[in-house]
C-alpha cells in the first residue's frame, strides 16, 4: 500500500467523481490485458473488465489497507474471467487454435504472436499463473494471494507453464538464436 | 549433488527473481559438456527473448477506455458501507426507534378500533331497537367506497348471518316452549313449572322484540340499503 493508493480511494469512498475516473483510468489497462489473455476474447474481456472496474469500486470499502491495491483489484478479475470461463466451458466451441504437427518456419517478427498461442494452449491455472507473473509482473506472493494458492504451487504452476511454452515454441521451430 | 543440477536451481531463481544472468552462470551454461547444462541453457534463453517480445507486444494493446457510468450507486453503496460516527448512529438509532413506536401505536390504536366495533355488534343488534332518527343518522363510514358488486356480497353475507341468529332464536324458543310442555314426573313439579311459566311470561316480550328486530333486519338487508345487517345503525350513503 502506498500514501497515493490511499488517498486516491479516500476521494473515491467520499464520492469523488474525479477519484473513481482516476481509479478507473490507473487500472483499466491491466484489468483489460489480464482479462483479455485468460478470456482471449476482446469483446468478452471488455465485458468482464468493465464489471471487475464497477465491482471493484464498489468494494472498495472492504479493501484491506494493508495489502496492495493492485492484486486486490487483479484478483476481482481474475475471479471474474474464471467464472466467464466457467460459463464458456459449458458452451462446446470449435478448436481453432490447435498447432500443427508439421513444424512451419516461425519469423522473428511472429514470436509473440507464437507465445500468445502457446498461451492459448496451456490449461487454465497455468496460463493464469504465466500471465499475473509475466503481463503483471506480480511477485509470487502476489499471485499466490490472487490465485488463492500457496506459494510453492504458484511456483510449481510456473515452471510447468514455463516447460510447456518452451516445449511448444520449440515445435513452432523457434531457437534462442533466431529470438 | 552435480553441477547440472544446481545450475537449473540457479535458472529457477533467476525466473523467480527476474535479475539477468550473472556471468558466471552464462560462463556455465555456454561452455558446460553436459547436454542437460546446454539443453537448460538453451531453454532459458529461449523463453527469455519470446515471453520479453510478448511483453513488448503487450505493452503495446490498445485498450478501450471505461466509462464506469453508475458511478453515483457505486458511491451511495460504499458509503452507505461506512460505519456511522456514533453520534450519527445513535440519532439514527433514535429515529428509527421513534418510527417504530409510532407505527406500533398506530397499529394497536387500528386493533383496538376493529375489536371494540366487533365486541359491540351484538349489543347493537340483540337490544337497541330500531328507530327511524336512529337509521337516519349520519354515517360513521364513509370513506367506503360502495360498489355494486360489494353490496351484493355484504348483502350475502348479512342474509347467512341472520338467518343463523334468527334460526338459533328459533330453537331457543322451540326448547323453552319444549321444556313448558312437557310434564314432569318428578316430585315437586309444581313448583318447577311455576318458575317456568314465570319465566315463559319473562320471554315473552323479549322475544316478540327480537322478532321484531330479526324481520326489520331481513326486510333491510333485502333491500340492500344498509352495510351490514349486524352493523345496521351505521347506514352507508349512497352514491353521488
Amino acid at each position: 500500500m502506498t500514501n497515493s493508493e490511499t488517498e486516491l480511494v479516500q476521494r473515491c469512498l467520499s464520492g469523488d467523481a474525479a477519484a473513481q475516473a482516476e481509479f478507473v483510468s490507473l487500472f483499466e489497462r491491466r484489468v483489460f490485458a489480464l482479462c483479455l489473455r485468460m478470456l482471449n476474447h476482446r469483446q468478452d474481456a471488455e465485458d468482464v473488465a468493465q464489471e471487475t472496474l464497477l465491482r471493484a469500486l464498489r468494494y472498495l470499502p472492504g479493501w484491506d489497507t494493508s495489502r496492495r491495491l493492485a492484486p486486490w483489484v487483479l484478483k476481482i478479475a481474475a475471479n471474474r474471467c474464471r467464472t466467464a470461463l466457467s460459463r464458456r466451458n459449458s458452451i462446446p466451441v470449435p478448436c481453432e487454435e490447435t498447432p500443427d504437427i508439421e513444424v512451419a518456419p516461425v519469423h522473428v517478427t511472429d514470436v509473440a504472436d507464437e507465445v500468445q498461442r502457446g498461451l492459448s494452449g496451456l490449461r487454465e491455472n497455468y496460463r493464469e499463473c504465466f500471465i499475473l507473473f509475466y503481463q503483471q509482473e506480480l511477485s509470487v506472493a502476489e499471485v499466490s494471494e490472487v490465485m488463492q494458492i500457496p506459494e510453492g504451487t504458484v511456483k510449481t504452476w510456473l515452471f510447468r507453464a514455463r516447460k510447456e511454452m518452451a516445449q511448444y515454441l520449440r515445435e513452432r521451430g523457434l531457437a534462442p538464436d533466431e529470438s | 549433488m552435480n553441477c547440472c543440477q544446481e545450475f537449473r536451481n540457479a535458472l529457477d531463481e533467476l525466473v523467480l527473481s527476474r535479475e539477468s544472468a550473472p556471468l558466471e552462470v552464462v560462463q556455465h551454461g555456454e561452455q558446460c559438456s553436459a547436454a542437460e547444462c546446454r539443453a537448460a541453457w538453451e531453454e532459458f534463453r529461449l523463453l527469455n527473448s519470446a515471453i520479453a517480445s510478448w511483453q513488448t507486444r503487450e505493452a503495446l494493446m490498445v485498450v478501450p477506455s471505461f466509462q464506469i457510468e453508475t458511478t453515483a450507486p457505486a458511491v451511495a453503496s460504499s458509503s452507505a458501507n461506512k460505519p456511522l460516527p456514533d453520534s450519527k448512529r445513535s440519532e439514527a438509532g433514535l429515529a428509527r426507534w421513534l418510527a417504530l413506536s409510532v407505527a406500533g401505536v398506530a397499529l394497536f390504536s387500528l386493533l383496538s378500533l376493529v375489536g371494540s366495533n366487533l365486541r359491540n355488534d351484538p349489543q347493537v343488534a340483540t337490544v337497541d331497537t330500531p328507530t327511524a332518527t336512529e337509521i337516519v343518522d349520519p354515517p360513521v363510514l364513509v370513506a367506503v367506497e360502495e360498489t355494486e358488486e360489494g353490496n351484493a356480497a355484504i348483502r350475502d353475507l348479512g342474509t347467512t348471518y341472520v338467518s343463523w341468529i334468527d334460526g338459533s332464536t328459533d330453537r331457543i324458543t322451540d326448547t323453552v316452549a319444549f321444556v313448558l310442555v312437557e310434564p314432569s314426573h318428578e316430585e315437586g313439579s309444581n313448583s318447577h313449572t311455576g318458575w317456568l311459566e314465570s319465566l315463559q311470561q319473562g320471554w315473552q316480550p323479549l322475544e316478540s322484540s327480537l322478532q321484531e328486530t330479526f324481520q326489520e333486519l331481513l326486510r333491510a338487508t333485502a333491500s340492500g340499503s344498509y352495510l351490514n345487517p349486524v352493523m345496521w345503525k351505521l347506514q352507508l350513503p349512497k352514491a353521488a
